[in-house]
């Protein structure tokens, strides 16, 4: 491999997918390569450090004069880099997004310098594949899957006991606890979380359902706080915003709901998966792709009733729920563990690199 | 249309926040016309906001703007239509008005999205609260203290017996929306939002229509609230598979021959007091389902219905799908709530309690 000078555009540094999933693979990289890694940073956010401690960080204002062999933009959102680009480098765009993102994130000029600059499209799963074509025209022929990733060790290795919040323990009461991740945006859907909320009540009285991350209460999150006590559910569900570990929460799961509407391939069924909670979720997402074949139960959206009763199985079939959880071990270490997805970019990179 | 300022304050300004074409500004207009029709009360109009019915509240009162008002002599009673209205009441202390709050509110609305200030002047400052419903009279006393003595429940009425629109405006309006021929529809008519539950109403669309044999279509009327989620509410049809299923329409200027094409009327709304909607489709036969978090229970009662437990919505589908199956018993319901709408919901009995509340007032 000839040493190369790779720039990669990130939209952000928000403690989110994308970012972390770049980190992982500008890391990787540093260990496994000789390529220059430099990072574009359109917007801040809480990385910053993390990805200066990888090599040297720019703003938006650099791009004009950037100086590389290769760009990487890390999302969709980072597209708008494209018209302030010099000619010269190869272009490598990371899409995350589905339709709402490939619609109104970015405008069609933006669309358009996608379609026409971009040498390879990197999708996080097929469905983005598709929402890819739909929405951009992106040929598929420029589009391969790459999968998202964590690092199933560090991933396991930072699960301890169950987590405390304040004096409670979750699960401590020794019921079940059915438990959700991510942003509190309508797109992740915590509404829908009470409904499965109170769906498993009607079946299985006496759960817990912690939400990790997000908003714990304002304008994001009130109206669904005011529907939670309207439900009745003021006591088992709660929503503990940011946590400086959520693994340990996760850890503390007998069911993971992914209640997304949307989601293009989140990190957390991995992160789930990897620390041995089975994991539920609707066909509208691309988890759907890793839960197949066993691995989790996926369900048609928006039926929140089949969802509750996957959870009912899950908690009452002890030898079924292991053969689940076994399986999407298996998987999360074969096809989703840093070293093997990230070697696989990597090809891709260089790929582009060579071409 | 603005007026000069009369020589004499008016026996009642009428405050509406808006003039768009929901539930609280068409039932002022209505009432207006009753009062017009029924009474020789000077009754002039302050409008916050405008929208589209500002022509037809200068069709049945003097309106003005709140600093004409404050120019001249006040008001013997200012009456204000919604909460929303009580911000004139940060402008002015109305000394020696007598002031009615109307209240078609529950717990988001009133303790959420109203301002703080509003909600506090509008305890503080009104001599006399109507209430819409029980339940909203329940929150008052329960949720902020207001003695029950301070309060009337003067349920939300229509202006008469609405006429059945002609069988061709009905199949127009079933044409507008795509929905085909004799099939069955359940449908809906208000704000795209979350307050009344759109989201909802597609969670019971899911489960109605995964049921074995199911036929029916779905129909939302009213525009979205302009909230990004609710502004691609169709996208989120779409991924629910649902989008030959559900059909979502802009606020109508006429939704009568809408409501007449829906077999059953669901309201999904997460809180709502007593609404009109429910209202217009029970006097069209409509049987109507709802959850138990509003008011409305307090008109299915009349048709020996209780509504569903909040977020039930498996229990809503259910009840759906009896009436689509026997459309004799659905009629039998609907029937009921024609009969409970002509008996306790025109304005021939609300107009005289209204009435009694500002003669109250005037006489204070």
């Amino acid at each position: 491999m000839t040493p190369a000078r790779v720039a990669f555009v990130s939209h952000n540094a928000s403690r989110s997918g994308a970012p972390l999933l770049l980190l992982q693979l500008q890391r990787w990289l540093l260990d496994h390569s000789d390529h220059e890694l430099v990072t574009v940073l359109l917007d801040g956010g809480p990385l910053e450090a993390d990805f200066a401690a990888v090599g040297p960080v720019v703003g938006p204002d650099d791009l004009a004069g950037l100086d590389a062999d290769l760009v990487y933009l890390n999302t969709v959102g980072a597209a708008p880099a494209l018209a302030v680009l010099p000619d010269g480098p190869k272009v490598v765009c990371h899409v995350h997004e589905l339709d709402y993102a490939l619609t109104h994130w970015i405008d069609e000029a933006d669309r358009d310098r996608l379609r026409h600059r971009v040498d390879r499209f990197l999708v996080v799963s097929q469905l983005v594949r598709a929402a890819l074509e739909r929405c951009v025209g992106v040929d598929p022929g420029r589009v391969e899957v790459h999968y998202g990733f964590v690092d199933v060790a560090a991933v396991a290795a930072g699960a301890p006991a169950p987590a405390a919040s304040g004096t409670r323990v979750i699960g401590a009461s020794g019921t079940h606890v059915i438990g959700a991740s991510g942003t509190t945006e309508w797109r992740k859907a915590p509404d829908l979380f009470l409904a499965l909320a109170a769906a498993v009540e009607r079946r299985r009285p006496g759960g817990e359902y912690p939400w990790v991350g997000g908003a714990d209460r304002g304008p994001e999150i009130d109206g669904v706080l005011a529907d939670r006590d309207r439900l009745g559910l003021t006591d088992s569900v709660r929503f503990v915003g940011e946590q400086p570990d959520a693994r340990a929460w996760f850890a503390a799961f007998d069911v993971f709901a992914l209640v997304s509407r949307d989601d293009p391939f989140p990190l957390t069924v991995l992160e789930a998966a990897a620390l041995g909670v089975p994991v539920v979720a609707f066909d509208s997402t691309g988890a759907r792709e890793f839960l197949a074949d066993g691995c989790g139960v996926v369900v048609p959206y928006p039926d929140v009733e089949a969802m509750a009763d996957a959870v009912v199985r899950l908690l009452d079939d002890g030898p079924g729920r292991a053969a689940l959880v076994e399986a999407a071990r298996r998987r999360v270490r074969a096809d989703h563990d840093l070293g093997v997805a990230a070697p696989r970019l990597q090809a891709a990179i260089e790929s582009v690199l060579a071409s | 249309m603005t007026a000069r300022p009369p020589a004499r304050g008016a026996d009642v300004v009428f405050v509406s926040h808006e003039a768009t074409l929901t539930g609280a500004p068409v039932g002022l207009v209505q009432l207006l016309g009753w009062l017009r029709e029924h009474t020789d009360l000077r009754v002039e109009v302050v409008l916050v906001t405008g929208g589209p019915l500002a022509d037809a509240f200068a069709d049945v009162a003097t309106v003005r703007t709140v600093a004409e008002v404050l120019e001249g002599p006040l008001p013997r009673v200012l009456f204000l239509n919604s909460s929303f209205s009580a911000e004139v009441l940060l402008e002015s202390e109305w000394p020696g008005s007598h002031v009615i709050a109307r209240v078609p509110e529950l717990e988001v609305a009133f303790d959420q999205a109203l301002a703080p200030a509003a909600r506090r002047a509008l305890l503080e400052r009104a001599d006399r609260f109507v209430a819409v419903a029980e339940r909203v009279r329940r929150h008052l006393v329960e949720g902020h203290g207001v003695a029950p003595d301070r309060i009337a429940v003067v349920h939300g009425c229509l202006p008469a017996e609405p006429r059945a629109p002609a069988v061709e405006a009905v199949a127009a309006a079933r044409a507008e929306a795509g929905i085909p021929p004799g099939a069955p529809v359940v449908g809906a008519v208000g704000s795209r939002s979350w307050r009344k539950g759109a989201d909802l109403f597609l969670e019971l669309a899911a489960t109605v229509c995964r049921r074995p044999g199911s036929k029916a279509h779905f129909l939302w009327l009213g525009s979205d609230d302009g909230s990004w989620q609710f502004g691609r509410f169709g996208d989120d049809v779409r991924r629910a598979g649902l989008s030959a299923r559900v059909h979502l329409l802009d606020d109508h200027a006429d939704p009568v021959p809408f409501q007449a094409l829906m077999d059953v009327f669901a309201l999904t709304s997460r809180e709502d007091p007593f609404p009109r909607v429910a209202l217009e489709a029970a006097a069209l036969s409509r049987p109507v389902v709802a959850f138990d978090s509003g008011g409305v229970g307090e008109l299915l009662v009349h048709a020996d219905l209780a509504p569903v437990a909040y977020g039930d919505v498996p229990a809503m589908a259910t009840r759906v799908e009896g009436w689509l199956a026997d459309p004799d018993r659905a009629a039998g319901v609907g029937g009921r709530l024609a009969a409970a709408v002509r008996a306790h919901h025109t304005l021939a009995v609300g107009g005289p309690k209204m009435l009694a509340e500002i003669r109250r007032g005037l006489a204070a």
